[in-house]
Order: C-alpha cells, then structure tokens, then sequence
C-alpha cells in the first residue's frame, strides 16, 4: 500500500502539471514586465545620503581625471550611407546590401535575408541583436573596446575579433566560424559562457538540448564537448549543421553567408512574453497580412501579442476574425471577452466594452470569466453613465457572487 | 566555473560605475553587481530571467489565482528596492523564491484577516475575496487548493513547496526562512490535517484512498 507521503507526492506532480499546462498558454507576464520596468526604484534614506556623497566624490573625481585624460566620444555606426540609430532596425535584402560600420573600423556584414537591431552604443562598443540570418562580424582589437552581439538565447561577447556567426530562430540553431582572436559565448546549453578561440567553430542547438566546439581545418583534431554527451554527435573537422537541418537543406547554417532568408517566429517571441518585438516581426508583412495567414488557434495569440504590444485597433482586427472565422468555438466565444477588455482597458470606449462583456455571458453564461466579465460589465455601464443599467447589474452580481472580486463596486453602486 | 565568475566580476568592478550602459551580464553575480550599480538593463535582464520561476513559485503556493501577476509585480518591485541586502549574489535564485514565498504569506495572511474582519461594517472591511483565475482548473486542483486554503498558512506554504512544486526539504526551509527540523514539524502537520479535510472532497477521494490512519511522513528517510 503506497504511504500517504507518496500519494501526496502524486497529487502534487498532477496539480503541478496542471498548472504548467495553463502557464503554457498564458502569456500575461508581459504586461507585468512593462509595469516592472518603469516603476521608479525607492531608494532607502540611508542610501540616498550615500549616494549624494557618492555624486559629490564622482565629481571632484571627474574633475581631477579630465586634467589628465579626455572623454571617449561615442562610437558612430551607419548603415550604407545612413547614420544608424540605436533602436534602429536593419535588413539584408540582396547580396551586397550595406555593411553595419562603426566608427571605431568594426564591421558587421549582414547575409541576405538576415535582420539586425542596434540595441545600444557607446564609447567602447555596442550591442547588435541579430533576430535571424548570418553575419560576418569584425571588431577592431581597440584597448577596453566591448562588443555583444545576441542571436536568440545566445550571446557573443567580443573584445577584438573576426567570426562568422548564423541563427536560425525555428529550431533555435546557433552557429559560430572563429578566424581571429578570443570570443565568449554563452545562453542556453552553454550557460554562463564557453570561451572560443582562433580556429575553433561552435553550433548549438537549444532544442536538442546540446552543442559542438570543433577545431577547423584538422582533422579529428576538434575539441569537442557536450551539455548531453548522448545527443553530441562525434567530433568534426568542420563545423556541420546538426541532423535537424536535413529537411531543409536551404536553410543550411553550415553556410551562413549564403543563409536564406529566414522566418522570425513572432509567436515564439510572443511566449517570451516579448510582445513589442513579435509584433514588430509581424508588422514586416503588415499586421493583416498576419491575420489573413493565421490559423483559428493562431488568431487568439496574435489578438493577444497586439493588446500587449498596445496596439488595441490591431487586437480587435485579429480577435473579430477569430469571432467570423472560429464561429462557435470557446476561443471565438473567449474573443468576445477579450474584445471587451480592449475597449475597456486601452481605448476607455465603455459602452462598447459593456456590449461585449454581455455578448461573452450570453455565450458562455457558466465560462470560467462569466463573473469577471459580470463585474466589470457593471464597471462598464457606471463609467458609460448608465447607473441604472450599473444597479440592475450590481443586484444580479451580489445575489450569485456575495463576496466576489467586485463585491466593494457593486454595494457602492447600490448605496448611491 | 567559479573562477570564471569571479574573473567576470574582477573585470566589471572597476567598470560598473563609468560604464553602466554596457550590455548586462549573464551570471547572477554580475548581475546582482548590476543591479545595484543601477545598470539600465539590468532590471529587465533579472524580470526575463527570473519571471517564469517566481510566477512558477506563486501558482504553486496561490493556486488559481488572477491576482498572481499582481504578485509578480510585487515581488520584483521588492526584490530591485532591496538588491543591496542580498548577502551572497549566488544565491539570487534561491533568494527570488524566499521573496516569493513571503510575498504569497502576506497575501494570503491579509485575505484570512479579512475574512474575519468580515463581521465590520461596510465600509471597514478590507479588499475582497480572490478572484477567478483566468483559466479553468481541475475539479481535483480546485479541492487540493480548498484544503490548503483551510490550513494554517505557515503549513499551507511548506506542503504547497515540497508536494506541489516538488522542492527538496531544505529548499522548502530555505524559501520558507525556517530551520529544517521546523520545516519537517510543519510538514508531519500540514499532511494530517490536508489528509482530514480532503475526506470531505470528493474529486480527492481517489487520490488519498489511504486515509488519515497511516503515519505521515515528510518524505524523507532521515529523522
């Protein structure tokens, strides 16, 4: 007879299971990330005198230093003939599409099909984020001089080098060819970092779960070495794709500088809970280009990426055609919440919000939002100035819901 | 490892405060190093890192719940205004889910008060009741989660950590800030009386077909 601790045990992994599969699908976090980032950090007092002594020591420091040294001016970067800005998207479209160069003499050369965005700059370097595609990077050995570039879950830190570099965001496949000097790279299988030196080449793979370092032009001469050694395949002179490249032959990253170009996953983005870039993967084809592609149970995330991303007119465009196309189906019926709360919380259209909120209790009078969507239906009549309609709704919610979430609204409702 | 770490974190030092807008780190020294120079990425680095985990840690403990993101929220707020009063930056993890734990507590500790204070006038009572989670849960998630709601917190909280999230006893002590002896009491406790009131629900009837008779134990081999 199995012992109340392991029963125990079993429930818990079922219930645990559970709750992954919904946090699975729930791509709320973003929103709390946005919130997070800008609140104002509070500093304790203690810190705050701290800190001014701190600014008054900096700045006699800085003082003294100027005498003896100049400020490094930041590093410019153009695109072609074009200054790039930091923020600034860049896309390889055709071979002999301009090269990324810094004012310091570094270099990136995007492949075709390859996109790329500056994500900071500085004096002693910057920060390229390429999404998808291969690049030829090289950057000036300057003494202090710091460079990232970020491929999906991966990072390559450089201080003065020439490599080769590819990312394939479908299967999460990364690639690295080293011709000059010392890299670190790190993310995902390879944790907080592997150093990679002159002649060596990288590929990992996040989904297979495994990388290899192999030495170039040496015969069984590679160092290889493997998160899972089950799944490393053996050492290789050359830096091959791994088997998940088979089937697509024309996305081969082997050869990055002839890497075609490749499909961003927006809705991998979008489970990071990183709605602004997914949606701006979208927007390359234009939102409702999106839309016409996308299949019914794809209609509810894309609705989901633009609220988050706020973009509340893209939202109800997806979320209406999920309502024509998905007719019937609980995600159309779960749309109609979701169409609410836009108008509710991103566009202050209450009236229209409300029409929603009883559209989804008359489709789904027993679903599980029916008394969030009751509560916030009375929310929305109060602020659309129908307090008669708010009342009525108020009456119905305290006799099914006495201590619901918007018990407080509804009582309030009634004493005015 | 280690060495490689603490070469990273003898590099950035002298750098942290003329350099701040570098990219972030990766490790979670240099991070916690980050974050307490301030870094303008460094907030974001530690929300993406960590924000699958400490929302991880609060289903487990809340169960269904639409107020967990309020608690996400919480938590990091809390743990960017008192970064500089973690002792060891290794430990950031670790440090993450006591933050989460406790902020759980409080919760759950103000929902139980305002239960009682219930018995107030109106317009003295505190906020109310959870709401619904936005997905539907199991009818078993929802007993296993009415049970709990009846415990003690403190018990609540241990046997939510080591059956529900699957903790080892000394990370259920450590994310709980309690001794391990502590933690082995309040879990030998926390089994007989979930394993009482979950006679009374019958999606759990199957599950704990055992009864309260047998001899709890905390799942541990040693005293």
């Amino acid at each position: 007879m199995m012992a109340l601790a392991e029963r125990l045990q079993r429930l818990g992994r079922e219930v645990a299971a559970e709750q992954d599969r919904g946090l699975a699908q729930d791509l709320s976090l973003g929103s709390v990330r946005a919130r997070v980032i800008a609140q104002p950090v509070r500093r304790p007092l203690r810190a705050k005198l701290w800190a001014s002594v701190a600014v008054v020591a900096a700045a006699a420091a800085a003082v003294t230093v100027y005498g003896f040294s100049r400020p490094h001016a930041p590093l410019a970067a153009t695109f072609g003939d074009h200054p790039l800005a930091v923020g600034e998207w860049v896309s390889a479209t055709e071979p002999g599409t301009p090269h990324i160069r810094f004012s310091d003499g570094s270099e990136v050369v995007l492949s075709p099909g390859s996109r790329a965005r500056l994500a900071t700059l500085d004096s002693v370097g910057a920060h390229l984020v390429l999404e998808s595609g291969a690049a030829d990077v090289r950057v000036t050995p300057n003494h202090g001089a710091r460079y990232r570039v970020s491929l999906g879950p991966f990072a390559v830190d450089v201080t003065g080098t020439r490599f080769d570099v590819g990312f394939r965001p479908s299967d999460e496949l990364f690639t690295l060819t080293l011709h000059e000097g010392k890299v670190v790279v790190s993310g995902c299988v390879l944790g907080e970092g592997r150093t990679l030196l002159a002649g060596e080449s990288l590929s990992a793979s996040c989904r297979a779960g495994h990388f290899e370092i192999s030495a170039l032009g040496a015969e069984g001469a590679g160092r290889s070495a493997s998160a899972a050694p089950q799944l490393a395949p053996a050492p290789s002179a050359v830096v091959e794709a791994p088997d998940t490249n088979a089937d697509e032959p024309g996305h081969s990253l082997a050869q990055p500088r002839e890497a075609a170009a490749v499909v961003p996953s927006w809705q991998s983005l979008s489970g990071q809970g990183r709605f602004a870039d997914a949606y701006s993967v979208i927007a390359i084809d234009g939102f409702e280009a999106a839309v016409s592609r996308a299949s019914v149970a794809e209609l509810a995330l894309l609705g989901d990426t633009a609220r988050f991303a706020g973009k509340p007119a893209d939202a109800l465009t997806a979320y209406q055609a999920l309502r024509s196309r998905g007719a019937g189906s609980s995600a159309a019926k779960q749309a109609a919440f979701s169409i609410a709360r836009v108008h509710f919380d991103q566009r202050a259209a209450y009236a229209e919000a409300a029409r929603w909120f009883r559209t989804y209790l008359a489709e789904q009078p027993g679903g599980p939002l029916a008394r969030e969507a009751e509560g916030r239906l009375m929310e929305s009549l109060s602020r659309a100035g129908d307090r008669l309609g708010a009342r009525k709704v108020a009456e119905g919610y305290l006799a099914k819901y006495p201590h619901g979430p918007h018990e407080r609204v509804a009582r309030q409702l009634l004493l005015r | 490892m280690a060495k490689k770490d603490s070469q990273a974190v003898a590099e950035l030092l002298p750098l942290r405060k003329s350099q701040s807008d570098l990219p972030a780190p990766e490790s979670d020294e240099l991070l916690v190093l980050s974050l307490r120079a301030r870094h303008p990425d460094a907030g974001t680095q530690l929300f993406d890192r960590y924000a699958p985990h400490v929302r991880r840690v609060l289903v487990r403990v809340m169960g269904p719940d639409s107020e967990i993101l309020d608690l996400v929220h919480d938590v990091f707020v809390t743990a960017l205004e008192s970064v500089n009063r973690l002792i060891d930056p290794k430990a950031l993890r670790a440090w993450l889910t006591q933050i989460a734990v406790f902020t759980a507590r409080a919760r759950i500790r103000r929902r139980v008060r305002g239960r009682i204070l219930r018995f107030l006038p109106f317009s003295e009572l505190p906020e109310p009741e959870l709401p619904p989670a936005d997905f539907e849960a199991s009818e078993a998630m929802q007993a296993v989660y009415r049970v709990l709601n009846a415990l003690d917190t403190d018990q609540r909280i241990a046997f939510a950590l080591r059956f529900v999230a699957g903790m080892e006893l000394t990370e259920v002590a450590a994310s709980c800030g309690v001794s391990l002896a502590t933690i082995k009491r309040r879990l030998s406790r926390s089994q007989i009386s979930f394993a009482t009131l979950a006679a009374g629900e019958p999606a759990l009837s199957e599950w704990l077909k055992l009864g309260v008779g047998n001899t709890p134990s905390t799942g541990d081999p040693t005293p």
